[in-house]
């Protein structure tokens, strides 16, 4: 009797134990997020205190790297920037992204159709390196041929986001088409729907949830992207809005690469509230996403 | 044989997926409004065949068939034949319930606004019409604008029915369609098909033997003889001779099997 | 008839995109080979050091540092994130706690790498005082990577059948070894899909990693506190520094070897996945 209950106990406490193990591990992301939001966040502290919002907030940008308080530190102009070039990465990237997926689930001969999809997998692995030197070997001086400017600027930027973002937009939105029951498709082709009738009336309102949130994640791929955009965006101080296409600006995350390497005090500090500003766009996307989501369930 | 015009007819259908024969020198004639119910074993190509008549089967990617379909005397197998018309022609109900995730309103709009009608009043018309037909107006009537999925099994069933009913068909084909639903659910569609086949041509591929014997006017019975062997039609004919007076003795077992 | 019409031009215009969508892709793919392939492919350039401002360098440090990198991480990532994984997937009831740890999960996903970066190097390089070094650069791209491994080993510990549970407890064995030897296993290629694409990956990070692995190295990092710039990184300074005479053939070069190992090893990945779902999955839908 005895021997059984101490097995019993034995038997609970390794379970008990290994629970214990797993829920730690699983509270390590907790940590990880409060650590990088504490972290990021009192770094910038002393740029929110001594530069203040209205100065963050402003187009004035003057940094002063051997006397940092002297200067002044607008972040308006990259923040402008990241979201004009976001605005057309997607006006280019999500059309060509949800069509291919369109294209890959619903109209491409049979055979190939996994082969395609494959492919675009395995090319989203495309280094952002490899994109930016892409785009500033051949892109930006296409541009250049074109326009008589530079080159460098919104246009390039957008482009160059846009075909990152568009492996992202389309393996999810290839997957949110293939989420769907087969009965769907078959019930409107039944009716003598067409091919084009049956994506547009039923598959893709439909999936239009899972599209709309591939589409949000290939905004935060935008946003957050740092070396393709830093190559060619031109990094000059002067704001450009969405219509200024070929006009050279900075983005949050080309200022923050380029500056992060020699600033001190201040400017240091400045660059970690370019830091925050990004954070702040990721959960505003990320809370988007969970609306989307939820509202899904109902 | 009988004296009934036949709306659709197949000769000599053999049917591939792949290397693999499902069907094998299919020949029957579905008599012009009445039900006929094909029933067999699972796997025997009910389905499959049934597919045939509206070319589902267009979707499955390595799916040959040789032989024709012919309805109303055109093959529509043939070069040219529009399939889109087709369809709209030959509706289809599936096993499992499968609207939309639209409104009740739009599920049945859905046909009408294929072909082009926009006109408010007219839809509107066609929605209450082809609800009373499938025999759901008065369930629905106030929720209209509701989301489909939230109706019951049965009522989404005769939902997917009515849906099919509005864009005019003259026959509709339906593949179990009451397998997922329980018995009193089976009833209404039952008494359904008994009000729709004054106007339509009806086939219905069924396992239940009962709701063949009820139902139906026609019986076809197909089987394979084995595993792996192609579906053929052992015997078809008039339901009440074939559930009384099978002339094929493996007909005879299916249904006493059945029955038993 | 309009239908008709439609749809054959939307068909059109769908084939039309779908080759663009491709054609972008396989273009850049192969202008990054055609200028690149030749140098990448020379010895003295495959295992050469770099030489400042000298024409002639090679970046071997970079390669095995890419690699320590990348062990060094998946050897932090992987205990976590498979731990965590079967908490999440066979313990955790729906909760408030089960909950905030997914929601912490999708944040850490969502974050941009080059925050990573700030916070390696405020923490890591700064704080720890560890410098420029193995270490910082491969913590910070654990971190980085965590969210991505965890899910897709949740996902996979996810599609293992019920029944093989249910099989395994009924004979008596208890959760953790049921998970042990029953889930677990089942669940392995997927697991190692999710990792080589993690692999995959880490090799082409950049933007987490020149502040707190470093920018260059002029030779193999010999421990973990030796600063150990990356091939991807590295292929940002050259062309920003612009420092050596032959910068743009080193970035050519450079490019072209990183873009061949990334392929690679993604296209292995997505050969595991796909033998994976054809024996292990075939016929079981998830939900
Ligand atoms: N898409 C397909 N590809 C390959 N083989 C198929 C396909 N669909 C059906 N089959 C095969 O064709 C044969 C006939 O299938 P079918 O679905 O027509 O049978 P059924 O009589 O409707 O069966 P049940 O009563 O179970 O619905 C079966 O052996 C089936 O495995
Ligand atoms: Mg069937």
């Amino acid at each position: 009797m005895k021997r059984i209950k101490r097995a019993i106990n034995n038997f609970q406490r390794k379970e008990v134990g290994i629970k214990i193990i797993l829920v730690t591990s699983a509270s390590l992301s907790i940590l990880a997020v409060f650590m990088i939001i504490a972290y990021i966040f009192r770094e910038s502290l002393p740029a929110i205190r001594t530069v203040g919002f209205k100065g963050l907030f402003s187009f004035n940008w003057k940094p002063e790297p051997a006397n940092p308080p002297a200067g002044s530190y607008g972040m308006l102009v990259p923040i402008i920037g990241t979201i004009s070039a976001t605005f057309w990465a997607i006006l280019f990237g999500a059309p060509l992204a949800i069509g291919t997926a369109v294209y890959i689930d619903q109209m491409a001969p049979m055979a190939i159709r996994s082969v395609i999809n494959r492919g675009i997998e395995i090319l989203a692995g495309i280094p952002s390196v490899i994109i930016g030197w892409f785009g500033l070997t051949m892109l930006v001086p296409a541009l250049r041929n074109v326009t008589a400017t530079n080159g460098f600027g919104i246009m390039a930027a957008g482009v160059v986001l846009a075909v990152m973002s568009l492996p992202t937009i389309t393996s999810i939105s290839v997957d949110a088409l293939r989420a769907l029951p087969p009965e769907l498709e078959e019930a409107s082709l039944a009716m003598g729907a067409t091919r084009w009738q049956t994506v547009s009336r039923a598959l893709l309102p439909a999936a239009r949830r899972g599209v709309l949130i591939a589409v949000i994640l290939g905004i935060g791929r935008a946003v957050g992207e740092t070396m393709a955009v830093q190559m060619v965006v031109g990094n000059a101080n002067q704001v450009a809005w969405p219509w200024e296409l070929f006009k050279p600006t900075s983005t949050l995350t080309s200022r923050i690469i380029s500056d992060i390497g020699e600033s001190t005090g201040v400017f240091r500090s400045v660059v970690y509230t370019e830091g925050l500003v990004l954070l702040i766009f990721a959960m505003v996307l990320i809370l988007a996403i969970r609306m989307v989501s939820r509202e899904r369930k109902r | 044989m009988y004296n009934l015009d036949y709306r659709l007819e197949v000769e000599g259908l053999t049917l591939h997926y792949g290397n693999f024969k499902a069907l094998e020198n299919i020949s029957v004639k579905v008599p012009n409004e009445r039900i006929t119910a094909f029933i067999g074993p699972s796997g025997c190509g009910k389905s499959t065949l049934l597919r045939c008549f509206n070319r589902m089967n267009d979707l499955i990617d390595d799916c040959k068939l040789e032989g024709s379909v012919f309805l109303d005397g055109e093959d529509i197998n043939g070069s040219g034949y529009d399939v889109t018309a087709l369809r709209r022609n030959v509706g289809m109900v599936f096993q499992k319930p499968n609207p939309f995730p639209k409104t009740i309103y739009d599920n049945i709009a859905y046909g009408p606004r294929l072909n082009g009608k926009k006109d408010k009043l007219t839809l509107d018309g066609i929605v209450e019409e082809s609800l009373r037909k499938a025999a759901l107006w008065k369930e629905v009537k106030n929720k209209l604008r509701e989301p489909a999925m939230r109706l019951s099994g049965g009522q989404q069933q005769r939902l997917c029915i009515a849906r099919v009913l509005a864009v005019e068909p003259e026959v509709i084909l339906m593949d179990e369609p009451c397998s997922a639903l329980d018995p009193v659910a089976t009833q209404r569609i039952e008494d359904l098909l008994a009000e729709l086949k004054k106007y339509y041509t009806i086939i219905i591929v069924t396992h239940n033997m009962q709701q063949a014997a009820r139902a139906s006017d026609y019986t076809a019975f197909l089987m394979i003889e084995d595993e792996g062997e192609p579906g053929c039609i052992v015997e078809f004919g008039e339901t009440e001779r074939i559930f009384t007076n099978p002339e094929d003795e493996r007909t005879e077992k299916y249904i006493t099997g059945r029955f038993g | 008839m309009r239908a008709k019409r439609a749809d054959r031009i939307a068909t059109v215009v769908f084939w039309i995109i779908g080759l663009v969508s491709i054609s972008i892709l396989l273009f850049i793919t192969g202008v990054i080979l055609w200028n690149g392939l030749g140098k990448a492919i020379q010895p003295s350039f495959i295992f050469g050091r770099p030489k400042g401002f000298k024409a002639g360098g090679g970046i071997w440090p970079m390669i095995v540092s890419s690699f320590y990198i990348t062990g060094l991480a998946l050897f932090v990532i992987m205990p976590i994130s498979i731990l965590s994984a079967i908490y999440l997937a066979e313990y955790a009831k729906d909760g408030r706690f089960t909950r905030f740890v997914k929601f912490c999960v999708d944040s850490l996903a969502s974050m941009p790498s080059i925050v990573f970066g700030l916070f390696g190097m405020t923490v890591f390089v700064i704080l720890f005082g560890w410098g420029y070094s193995l270490i910082a650069g491969s913590l910070t791209v654990a971190l980085l990577n965590l969210p991505t491994v965890m899910r897709s080993a949740e996902e996979s510990l996810r599609s293992v059948p019920v029944t093989y549970r249910e099989a395994s407890l009924s004979l008596g064995a208890s959760r953790w070894k049921t998970i042990r030897k029953v889930v677990l296993p089942s669940a392995t290629p997927g697991i190692l899909t999710g990792t080589m694409l993690t692999v995959g990956r880490i090799l082409g990070e950049s933007a987490a990693l020149v502040y707190t692995a470093g920018l260059v190295s002029r030779h193999v990092p010999d421990s973990l506190f030796d600063s150990a710039a990356p091939l991807a990184g590295y292929i940002w300074y050259v062309q920003t520094e612009a420092g050596a005479p032959d910068y743009r053939a080193i970035v050519d070069g450079s490019a072209a070897l990183l873009l061949v190992m990334v392929l690679v090893i993604n296209f292995g990945a997505r050969r595991i996945g796909n033998y994976y779902q054809k024996r292990t999955l075939a016929g079981e839908k998830r939900v």
